[in-house]
């Protein structure tokens, strides 16, 4: 039986690499894309601007899993053992990761229509940063930023302004498209409403992301 | 040209994931293994914008003459990983909890302990 299956998805695969075309007509969308929406990153203008559907539903996933992931936790015992072993040097570096990781989420969202990244890849980022900082230094000290700054609420206010504006971009596109062409080509405020939902995106991955960690950090010893 | 080898190298990193998620008996080397092939399809995209060329698409100035990637696939595949990384976070919960109930990560140890349990 399991022989069958393997000898199956070979074939398939073997399928899969004969039917593909490597010397197929090739399409240039990129001059199109840049000339309707005139921002520098044609993948940011792709994802927020052309396929906003997309990133709508792509945010409503990520929620959905960030939600799923604490209720389903919440019937699990947390991991009460308080001491952390660490080790000095990674202890003054991780701190210094962390205030790195917080300029480069800002950098990397506010270019992130004239650079390469934006609010995902940002997201990612302050995340990385500050769960490194967690590990290495304090995990208790790293995860009182949570409950003070109130990023629940942080992250439920972004989560609405997304689908506004989101909303308002796929009402009135020519609106839109006419406040992207009215800054110059390439300048920081030349994209129009992207750069904020860059932002809020940003935030609201970021927040996702520490809940989600957090949890599986507080249930650590598990597996 | 970087672009077809890039395609042919992901079809069988999905292959190697695919065998990998069938032959293993333990649940966390499925679910590494169904990384494996998530991590496979986002390359196969990134082989499927490189095929009209490997500059990034950002635009400075003219484009007549450079070969930009196409970021249609790009941006497509940035939903794939967000919903890839969602897929594994959920994984793991479940694992977790299995774990929690049976003791166990071995799939026919699980399955024999439940038939046992419903009888």
């Amino acid at each position: 039986m399991k022989i069958a299956g393997i000898i199956a998805v070979t074939m398939i695969f073997v399928i899969v690499m004969l039917s593909f075309d490597s010397s197929g007509n090739i399409p240039r969308p990129i001059e199109q894309i840049v000339d309707r929406v005139n921002v520098p990153n044609a993948v940011t203008s792709v994802y927020l601007e052309t396929r906003l559907y997309d990133t709508i539903f792509e945010i409503i996933v990520f929620s959905i899993t960030a939600l799923g992931v604490a209720s389903l936790f919440a019937s699990l015992p947390v991991n009460r053992d308080e001491d952390q072993h660490v080790f000095g040097t990674v202890t003054v570096y991780s701190g210094g990761l962390a205030a790195l990781s917080i300029t480069l989420f800002l950098y990397v969202v506010i270019n992130g229509h004239i650079t390469p990244g934006g609010g995902f890849v940002g997201g990612v980022v302050l995340a990385t940063g500050v769960i490194t900082y967690g590990l290495t230094s304090s995990f208790k000290k790293a995860s009182v930023h949570y409950d003070k700054l109130k990023i629940e609420i942080l992250e439920n206010i972004s989560l609405m302004i997304i689908f506004a504006f989101s909303t308002l971009i796929i009402l009135f596109p020519e609106t839109h498209s006419q406040l992207l062409s009215a800054a110059s080509f390439g300048s920081t405020f030349s994209g129009g409403l992207i750069p904020i939902l860059n932002i809020l995106i940003g935030i609201k991955v970021y927040a996702g992301a520490w809940k989600m960690s957090s949890e599986f950090i507080n249930r650590r010893g598990t597996l | 040209m970087t672009g077809t080898i890039v395609i042919y190298f992901s079809i069988s990193g999905m292959l190697v994931g695919t065998i990998g998620m069938i032959l293993s008996k333990d649940l966390i080397k499925k679910i590494l293994s169904l990384g494996i092939v998530e991590t496979s399809i986002n390359l196969m995209y990134t082989g499927i914008s490189a095929r009209s060329g490997i500059i990034p698409p950002i635009v400075s100035g003219d484009f007549s003459n450079a070969f930009y990637a196409d970021p249609i696939p790009q941006a497509v595949i940035i939903t794939g990983i967000v919903i890839s990384f969602a897929l594994l976070c959920l994984s793991l919960v479940f694992a977790i909890i299995i774990y929690n109930r049976y003791h166990t990560m071995n799939v026919e140890t699980i399955e024999m302990i439940f038939e046992r349990e419903e009888r």
